[in-house]
């Protein structure tokens, strides 16, 4: 046998062989791969830095001192220890619009006796700001770009402002992504002689395919 | 004998032929719960869809369904409800909480099950019926469907604590349209500017939805810089919902370069029923009459480059004044005729000018030398100043001289 047959030959024989291989497997037994890949669902979560679902949720406002006067306190909506997560994996490609609400009608104190507005036209009277804008959006465990995802501005809770609007997606977003912001800035006004108490007040963050 | 370099490529050739064999299976991973629209028939989420739009006559009713969709990692027990929709800040689509009064498309809504308890990465569809009432306005109608996870509210009550607490939900529009007369119409509406403390602007612009129909928008703020050249345009596409006044807080940062702008309020929507945005040709433009003028202080870098940019400018404003002076100075020369070759060096020494320039002023090349009788433009006060001197020198030389030849005249006479 010639030397330049026989360095054809090995790699030859050896494709011819695992073909051969294949071809009994094939004939005899052919493996069944099932995959099932669940529908995707836009969805909104509270997650931490590893992005695991943080169960319950809660944002603590500086404390302050009961006083003759109309108070401030801030807080922070969003850190990297928990932070706001959209997904959306192509199930909204007319967009969506990510808000949040309260869903009660009062700051209220634990056993129920006192409270106070959140939402009043007269913000000395007790008012919730909102500013998303200074807050940093940016993507999530994938790449899609912020392109068409918008922060909402900043706005208080008013008697026509129920909802204020923390992200918004139109039709130019990413259709497969997911997206976290961090770091919105939240103020109350807490009205003149409020009973000093620990005040809480449900909110719902909802994400919405439009 | 084989050699041992054959054997490891056909070793590698094998492995690289059954590994393209091998099944690979990749996955993106979204977790989270939802809802989709689905498809009753086959048991499906409907693709196609990711809201709901029906056209319903009054009195009417459909049947659909709903799809629930677990894709965390516990097991849920969610509450599916339906709710009115309500605007948003910043035109945004949001719907109204779980106890609030339903009185639009919510309260038609009736699902078969309001309570879904779902194992991790499972679904289920849920059929709805949608029944319009037989008195209610023609238009279009919007509200949403919600998914909620259920908690026991003891534990929550157990662990309130001060501040605010969160939960989640997700949603997905209903859009009806109940025939009759649809009309399809928006105006512009406020339009003010506000400064920011960090030197940006908010253009509170707001656009009201006339019609009885919801209307995608392309709303934006163009602004101008002096020369009337677009600086930036803010703005997007959203719906105003049928008989609201959507507001948005449109920003803009900091110019850059700063400066005296103009903005205004320009919206585009598709006047037809069922037009869109996509449809350019058939777009009607509102746009503000108000511009709104404004200036703005350049960014702490746009003051440095604006600064080097001023002084750049300075500087060859300057350069280009000496060179004009320069220019009307050469201007000025004269042509002088060359008594004998000589070097240019020579001539430039004594007309007490840059030997360079004269030879740029008269194209003279290396090795710089002139010819006798070579006429050659040199300046002209130098040349008045020469001859001057020259003259004086003379009278000089002749006062010198003459009196004696007086003297030796006199003499003669004597």
């Amino acid at each position: 046998m010639s030397k330049s047959f026989r360095k054809i030959s090995i790699p030859a024989l050896a494709m011819t062989g695992m073909v051969l291989v294949a071809g009994v497997v094939l004939a005899s037994n052919m493996a069944q791969f099932t995959l099932k890949i669940n529908p995707g669902t836009l969805a909104v979560d509270i997650v931490d830095g590893t992005y695991a679902t943080i169960a319950a949720p809660a944002i603590a406002f500086a404390p302050v001192t009961a006083s003759m006067v109309s108070e401030t306190s801030t807080a922070t909506l969003g850190s990297p220890t928990q932070q706001i997560l959209v997904s959306n994996p192509d199930a909204a490609p007319n967009g969506w619009t990510t808000s949040i609400a309260a869903t009660a009608a009062k700051w209220q104190d634990a056993g129920n006796t006192v409270n106070f507005d959140y939402k009043n036209d007269v913000a000395t009277s007790g008012q919730l700001a909102i500013d998303p804008s200074v807050g940093v959006l940016t993507h999530g465990k994938s790449t899609a770009a912020n392109t068409g995802v918008v922060k909402g501005s900043a706005s208080n809770f008013s008697s026509t402002v129920a909802s204020i609007t923390l992200l918004d997606a139109d039709a130019t977003s990413a259709k497969i992504g997911d997206w976290t912001l961090q770091g919105v800035a939240l103020t109350q006004t807490i009205p003149a002689m409020q009973t000093a108490a620990d005040y809480s007040l449900p909110m719902t963050i909802s994400v919405v395919a439009k | 004998m084989i050699n041992k370099r054959y054997l490891t490529s056909s070793f590698l050739l094998v492995f690289l032929v059954s590994s393209f064999l091998i099944p690979t299976v990749k996955a993106f991973e979204y977790g989270g719960f939802g809802l989709r629209p689905a498809d009753l028939e086959n048991g499906t989420v409907r693709k196609s869809d990711s809201a709901f739009s029906y056209d319903i006559d009054l009195g009417s009713s459909k049947r659909d369904g709903l799809m629930v969709i677990n894709n965390t990692k516990v097991k849920k027990t969610f509450s599916v409800y339906a709710a009115d929709s309500v605007s948003s800040t910043d035109g945004g689509f949001a719907c109204k909480q779980f106890g609030e009064n339903k009185i639009e498309v919510g309260s038609w809504i009736k699902l078969d099950k309001n309570e879904v308890e779902l194992d991790p990465g499972t679904n289920e569809i849920i059929p709805f019926t949608i029944s319009i009432p037989a008195k209610t306005d023609s238009g279009e109608h919007d509200g949403c469907f919600l998914i909620q996870e259920k908690k026991d509210d003891t534990v929550d009550k157990n662990n309130k604590k001060s501040g605010i607490q969160l939960s989640i939900r997700t949603g997905v529009r209903v859009s009806i349209t109940i025939p009759g007369d649809l009309i399809k119409k928006i105006s512009l509406g406020k339009f003010e500017i506000s400064n920011k403390q960090d030197g940006s602007f908010v253009f509170n612009s707001s656009i009201k939805n006339s019609g009885n129909v919801s209307v995608n928008t392309d709303v934006n703020v163009i602004v101008k810089n002096i020369l009337g050249i677009t600086h930036k345009t803010v703005g997007g596409e959203f719906i105003v919902l049928r008989g609201e006044t959507s507001v948005w807080n449109f920003e803009l940062p900091k110019p850059f370069w700063g400066g005296f702008y103009t903005a205004r309020l320009v919206a585009k929507y598709n006047p037809n029923i069922k037009g869109d945005l996509k449809d350019e040709s058939k777009l009607k433009i509102l746009e503000s009459e108000k511009e709104i003028s404004f200036f703005s202080f350049p960014t702490a870098k746009g003051l440095m480059f604006e600064i080097i940019i001023l002084l750049f400018i300075t500087f060859n404003i300057y350069l280009l004044s000496i060179w004009k002076k320069r220019q009307n100075w050469i201007g000025t020369w004269k042509k002088h005729t060359v008594a004998r070759a000589t070097n240019i060096k020579v001539l430039a020494e004594k007309y007490e000018v840059n030997w360079k320039l004269l030879a740029s002023v008269n194209k003279i090349k290396a090795p710089y030398m002139v010819d006798s009788k070579d006429e050659i433009k040199v300046p002209d006060d130098l040349e008045e100043d020469y001859n001057k001197k020259r003259i004086s020198m003379i009278n000089k030389v002749k006062s010198i001289t003459s009196p004696k030849k007086k003297l030796t005249k006199k003499k003669k006479t004597k």
